[in-house]
Formats: structure tokens, sequence, C-alpha cells
């Protein structure tokens, strides 16, 4: 059954099963301690979580920085890359093994999806994992949902409830031309109405000016 | 390390009734000198001290107090690199936090800046925006740096 936020003040936010989040766990190495970049709220679960892999966790709530700017963007035809760039404010030759989008591609224009992307190739490791959720279902949230790690294979999806609104339902096949830089690895759609996508850095010499 | 169970702070214990023998104030129960930098006080420059130190103003610099707890209460408003063994953030950093022992960002807290601490706890609703260096974990990062992170996708991924 497709997720449908409740209208109605949920104590208990629900948790699902991930299969995208288990994936990339998989490809993590014992000996080995990764730099992840978070591009949702910070919270506690998810740092305990990536403790046990990462040796630095950078957390950037993209959505928030771009909220409490009040939602600009740039003239008509120009790129939204300067503006996303300086929204995110990654350190300067600071790089990332694992980025996650979450569910943010659901809440950009199919326009500006490739812009936030091409701000992130210059901090992409060589084989950088990228983990991103999309939504199945014709209404969202109005603001998107956050997500608490509760292990490698159950995410607890905490909504905003209240407002709601329509779903770009992107499909996959779109999500190559809307993701530069990188390939598919794996594809899940899950009961629940999300479907989770894990990419790879393959490169490109489309980088992000900014 | 970085479990919330493992960085509760100490609750307050109820107090037994003192006898008549017992003293009232053992050197144990004296309560550690702490410095408070009030709502209405704006400080421009460096802090250091040899006490604690809670923060309720403004201050814009550096503080400096590496074997003390540091606390940002919700008032305070700190635009500095903050130095402290335990530093507690109720309030708004802008700058970077060295904890020797922990760092603990309240709900209430927004802080934009990086964190380096052993031990970290980040209470959901903090606004934080930054890294957080797992301290002690860089040496055993990958020792060829040019290998790829993943060994990237055998096949084409499929739909499960």
């Amino acid at each position: 059954m497709p997720r449908q936020p409740s209208q109605n003040a949920n104590p208990e936010p629900p948790i699902f099963r991930s299969l995208g989040l288990g994936a990339l766990v998989q490809q993590l190495e014992q000996d080995r301690f990764y730099s992840v970049l978070d591009l949702g709220p910070a919270r506690s679960a998810s740092l305990n979580f990536w403790s046990g892999y990462a040796s630095r966790l950078t957390v950037v709530d993209f959505y928030r920085s771009w909220s409490d700017e009040g939602f600009p963007r740039p003239a008509e035809g120009d790129s939204h890359v300067p503006l996303f760039s300086g929204l995110l404010a990654l350190p300067p030759g600071g790089r990332f093994d694992i980025i996650l989008a979450w569910e943010i591609f659901d809440y950009l224009d199919p326009e500006q999806i490739p812009d936030l992307v091409r701000c992130l190739h210059d901090h992409c490791e060589r084989g950088a994992l990228l983990f991103v959720l999309l939504s199945s279902a014709a209404l969202i949230p109005a603001t998107p949902t956050a997500f608490r790690i509760i292990d490698r294979d159950h995410l607890l999806y905490e909504s905003s409830g209240g407002a709601m609104k329509n779903c770009p339902r992107c499909q996959p096949r779109d999500l190559a031309r809307l993701v530069p830089g990188f390939q598919m690895f794996n594809s899940f759609l899950l009961r629940h109405g999300m479907q989770e996508h894990l990419f790879v850095w393959r490169g490109t010499e489309d980088a992000c000016p900014g | 390390m970085w479990k919330q169970s493992d960085t509760k702070e100490a609750q307050p214990q109820p107090h037994a009734q003192p006898s008549q023998t017992m003293p009232l104030r053992t050197p144990a129960s004296v309560a550690r000198e702490r410095a408070l930098i009030g709502p209405t006080l704006v400080i421009k420059g460096d802090l250091t001290g040899e006490e604690d130190l809670v923060i309720e103003g403004r201050i814009e610099g550096k503080i400096e107090f590496r074997k003390h707890s540091v606390t940002i209460g919700k008032n305070g408003h700190v635009k500095a690199d903050i130095y402290g063994k335990v530093i507690t953030v109720e309030g708004e950093v802008q700058g970077n936090l060295y904890g020797d022992d922990q760092l603990i960002l309240r709900q209430s807290s927004t802080v934009r800046g990086d964190i380096v601490a052993p031990r970290v706890v980040l209470e959901d609703g903090a606004n934080f925006k930054g890294s957080i260096d797992m301290s002690g974990k860089e040496a055993g990062r990958r020792e060829d740096a040019a290998s790829p992170a993943f060994p990237g996708p055998a096949g084409p991924g499929g739909t499960r």
C-alpha cells in the first residue's frame, strides 16, 4: 500500500523496510572509514549509525537551507548551480564517499535536480555512492520527510504531516538524465510506495563551476 | 562511543537527610565554580578561564576553556570557535566546536560549524549544519586513496 502520511497526529512514526540502504552498506568494507554527506536534517540515529562506518559525517539540510532563504530562484533560463552551491556551502576540497539525498528530488523541479547534482560533482570521491528515495504516491507531504536510520534494513519516516502537495512521480528511466555523472547501481520499488535508488559516481566533465 | 546510551548525563540524585554528625557540605558536594555571562552582556574578544562557563549573552571571538565545561544557554549567541572539555549547546553557535570529552547539541540548538569530539550527542530537532569529525578514525582511512571507494556495479541494477 502506498505510503500516505496520516493527517492526524500520529505519535508513532512508521518504520519501513529499506533495501537501498542495505545495498549501500553491503558495499562498505570493514577496514575502511568513509566520509558521508547527509543532505537531510541532523538526526541522532543517523549519527549513531554512521559512526560505525564513517570518519566524518557532514550534515547539510539542503531543503531547510533553501526554505530559510525563501526559496530563491535564479533569473529565468539561468542555472541553479551557483545558488545551490551557495546553499550547500560545502567545504572547498571536501570529498565524500557516500551522499544521502533522501527524498529531496521529490521537492525539486526536474530542471533543478541536475543542477543540484552538478554541485556535488567536485565533492565526490571516486566511486562515491548516492542514495535517493522517490515517492510513487500521488500526494506527498508539503515538506520533505526526515528519515531516521533504525538499522541497515529499516528507516523511520518522520513526516511533517499536515499539508500535502502533488508528487512529481519521477520514473526510474528519467533518473539517468537527471543525475549526470552517476550510474544507477541498484533500484528498488518498495511495497509502501517508495522507490530507493543507489547510484555510483562515474565522473563527468560537466562539473560544477561554483 | 557515539551511542546516546554512553553519553547520558548524570541525573541529580535525591539527597539523604543529613544526620547531625554529617557535615552539611562535603568538599565533593560543593558546587563547582561556574562563571555566567548574562543575557544582557555582549563581549567581543577572546575568553579563557579555569572554571566552568555558562553563556547566555552574546560573544564574538574565541572561547578557550579546555579543562572545563562550556554551556551555551538558550539565550546564548556565540560567533566563535569554542574549546572545552564538555561543550553543551542550547542556543546559537556560529563557529567550530572542539570538545575534549564530549559535545552535546540540545534540541533547541542552532549550530553552523564543524564539530570535533570523541563523543557527540545530537538531539533530534537540533538545527545543525556542518561536519562531525569522528576523531581517531582518520588514520584508519583507506591506504590507497587512488582506489575507488566502492567496487561499482557488477551489472545493470535490477528492480525488486
